[in-house]
């Protein structure tokens, strides 16, 4: 008996040193050093290591050597962002984030996912408004993420065809007059014009005229019942019906992507976003013979503002219950400022004011530019987008089930199953519903 | 310390039984008592259970206001009454043929069963690039057969549900066919035989001796097909995603909708007790009719 006390005794006093070292090990780690904590940091975004995130991890490591970064990427669709709001919520996995899109940004902040980074905006003096823009997402004046990068919707219009046709890239137009245009570059087997394959972005010429909150009035419920919205989705239709358009219900079973259609000379005008631009150099994948030009999305009718549909859109921010906060933090400002032109590679365009937009034309396109785009338009249109009037949104109230009501509805529209008025009627009163049950 | 060499035996066997107890009740009582539990609440899962919100019978009764939920239990009921009985009578059949002397029988059999044991995603992607109303190989078939406009399949709200099920059945006939094949061989020989000396005809034996003496198999067959049937979801969600126009959607794939894209957790564990209900009932009525004609 006695002698089994003494072993486990001796075993117990093993144990304790063992984990006194584990330990002692342990506060070495986080110890300063040179006023930065030695970290490792587990960054999650959309892309591979080699599409670029490593070389902006070698950039903040050249600052930072202390702080390890480990790249993890997600899809950013349904199952991908579950993957990211459960380990959020489970508190681990995940450090720093990119999140696409404020509505992802304000539904992880209202659920306390994400961490309140106002005190550390405030210690080192970032002065948001002028570093990155007004209109920076806050929730109760909190900042739970800076906006790294932006996005922009526009017409991408194949240079040949015009020539063809005698027209020329406007400035500015209107949704009539862009639909001329489709009719006028209609030819044999080419469509004038190509939509977004998103449904409720048929609606971006009457979004983008709203200065905020384009889906809900100022009483908060639905607005999708405004004329614009119904002349808008009209006019698509109309535009699918005449043949002037790619119609959505060939793309159910070609499944042919918007920028394929575009690329390979099968639709004249692409109404795209700005990540078109960066594989125009890939003529392997994408050979096409032609000059790009770019103009802003047409509005509804003239004297309308075009308030940008695009924007902020790769939002950082930091895990509310992330082991390294300092660390993180450093992470997410480098991602954020000096570190930023690196989404460049992935397709997104920086937002931080101390970029220098004009490297982004020559590492997109390479030396020989206006083969494959229109230079000046390019800057005009996408890079200078963060300078044009910028839409607000901060109601997000049932964001998600509006975004599906609208696809399902406006489906069946294209369908034929519906029809106009009977569509927007079941668009509005579902969304109403959908709001209601959500407050 | 007494203990009887029962009492020490009982322990014993619960010590035996404590690792499949646990992961049965952490990986299933729980989850089913909880999923009850929050069908009556609103929670979306990211916000904590401290922002869990009692709210009575609300999600059921949403339900019946809900027309995704309607139009889902519609395609569900149509999708079980058609690939239920098909599938069944199409395996009887090939089972029935594959049962005699023919030739390459065992090649057969084979090619019946391989779809059944091939992933749903491979199966899915195969049929999709069968199905393209343009370049898929069905609809040039049709074409060079004259058919002038061939449906869309599962491009049209009008043709997509119908594509799946046919996808479904020819994927469940292998199944059925193993199993109706193993009960034909229980059938002894000596009932034929008599039947013969009878002069009864082929169908006649079939209809008599055949049929009745497989009913066992036929029920258990629809019990598990049409439980499966009810809880059809992958095929879906790689062939159509519930579209176009919601005409392919089912429960499984609203509650998939509701939890994963909404987050409404509440209301997705509410539909799935509908779905635990409907299956419940039919199989209890199952049951029930059995007696009047399965032969034990």
């Amino acid at each position: 008996m006695k002698r089994t006390l003494v072993a486990v005794m001796v075993i117990m006093l093993a144990m304790t040193v063992v984990f006194a070292g584990g330990a002692s090990e342990k506060q070495k780690a986080v110890e300063k050093d040179g006023g930065v904590e030695k970290a490792t940091i587990y960054l999650w975004t959309a892309w591979k290591a080699e599409a670029g995130i490593q070389e902006m991890i070698d950039g903040f490591n050249a600052i930072y050597p202390e702080i390890t970064v480990i790249p993890v990427q997600f899809s950013n669709n349904v199952d991908g962002n579950l993957k990211v709001d459960t380990s959020l919520a489970m508190g681990s996995g995940i450090d720093v984030i990119l999140n696409f899109g404020v509505n992802r940004v304000a539904s992880r902040a209202a659920a306390n996912l994400l961490l309140d980074v106002s005190p550390y905006i405030a210690r080192d003096g970032l002065a948001v408004a002028s570093e990155f823009g007004e209109n920076v997402y806050t929730l109760d004046g909190k900042y739970y993420s800076l906006p790294a990068t932006s996005n922009a919707y526009c017409v991408f219009l194949n240079k040949k065809m015009l020539d063809a046709a005698a027209l020329k890239t406007p400035t500015s137009w209107t949704i009539d007059e862009f639909y001329e245009y489709a009719r006028k570059l209609t030819k044999d087997g080419v469509y004038g014009s190509d939509s977004l394959r998103v449904l409720n972005q048929w609606l971006f010429m009457a979004t983008n005229t709203f200065k905020e909150n384009p889906w809900y009035t100022k009483d908060g419920t639905s607005n999708l019942g405004d004329e614009y919205f119904v002349r808008a989705l009209e006019l698509h239709k109309a535009a699918e019906d005449a043949g002037i358009q790619y119609p959505y219900t060939e793309f159910v079973s070609t499944k042919i992507s918007t920028q394929d259609n575009f690329l390979n000379g099968n639709v004249a005008m692409a109404i795209y976003g700005n990540s078109l631009a960066r594989n125009l150099i890939d003529l392997e994948k994408y050979p096409h013979d032609f000059v790009v030009e770019v103009a802003p999305l047409p509005v509804m009718q003239e004297g309308d503002v075009n308030y940008n549909v695009g924007g902020y859109y790769g939002y950082v921010g930091i895990n509310a219950q992330t082991k390294h906060p300092d660390a993180s933090w450093l992470l997410m400002k480098y991602l954020c400022t000096e570190g930023s032109y690196g989404f460049m590679k992935v397709g997104h365009i920086p937002t931080w004011k101390g970029t220098n937009l004009d490297n982004i034309v020559a590492d997109t396109f390479g030396a020989d530019a206006e083969r494959f785009i229109n230079v000046e338009q390019f800057k005009q249109v996408i890079l200078n987008q963060m300078n044009l009037p910028q839409q607000i949104i901060n109601n997000f109230t049932a964001y998600n089930e509006i975004t599906n009501i609208m696809a399902e509805e406006f489906e069946s529209y294209a369908f034929n199953i519906t029809n106009l008025s009977k569509t927007i009627a079941n668009v509005v009163h579902r969304s109403n519903e959908a709001i209601a049950s959500a407050q | 310390m007494n203990m009887t060499q029962r009492t020490r035996n009982t322990i014993v066997g619960y010590l035996f039984l404590t690792p499949s107890l646990i992961g049965y009740v952490v990986f299933l009582a729980f989850p089913i008592v909880f999923s009850l539990i929050i069908s009556f609440t609103n929670w979306d899962l990211i916000s904590g259970l401290k922002n869990i919100k009692f709210v009575g019978f609300d999600n059921f009764i949403k339900m019946y206001r809900d027309v995704n939920v309607t139009k889902a239990l519609k395609n569900n009921i149509i999708f079980a009454v058609t690939t239920v009985p098909m599938t069944i009578f199409i395996a009887l059949f090939f089972a029935v043929l594959l049962n005699n002397k023919i030739y390459c029988k065992r090649m057969f059999r084979l090619f019946y069963f391989i779809p059944y044991i091939t992933s749903i995603t491979a199966v899915s992607v195969v049929w999709l690039a069968m199905f393209n109303p343009s370049s898929g190989p069905i609809n040039t078939i049709l074409r060079s057969i004259g058919v002038a406009k061939p449906p869309a399949w599962i491009s049209s709200p009008h043709t997509a549900l119908l594509s799946i099920i046919i996808v479904s059945i020819w994927m469940g006939i292998g199944f059925c066919m193993v199993l109706y094949l193993a009960a034909l061989q229980n059938i002894p020989v000596s009932y034929y035989e008599a039947a013969e000396l009878d002069g009864t005809t082929e169908l006649g034996k079939f209809i008599h001796i055949t049929l009745p003496l497989l009913s066992s198999t036929t029920f258990m067959l629809f019990i598990t097909r049409l439980i499966t049937s009810f809880e059809v979801f992958g095929i879906i969600s790689v062939m159509t995603g519930g579209g176009p126009v919601k005409s392919t959607t089912v429960l499984v794939y609203e509650i998939y909708i509701q939890s994963f894209q909404y987050y409404k957790f509440g209301y997705a564990s509410a539909i799935a007790w509908l779905l635990f209900f409907i299956i419940f009932t039919v199989t209890v009525l199952q049951w029930v009719g059995q007696k009047k004609w399965v032969h034990e």
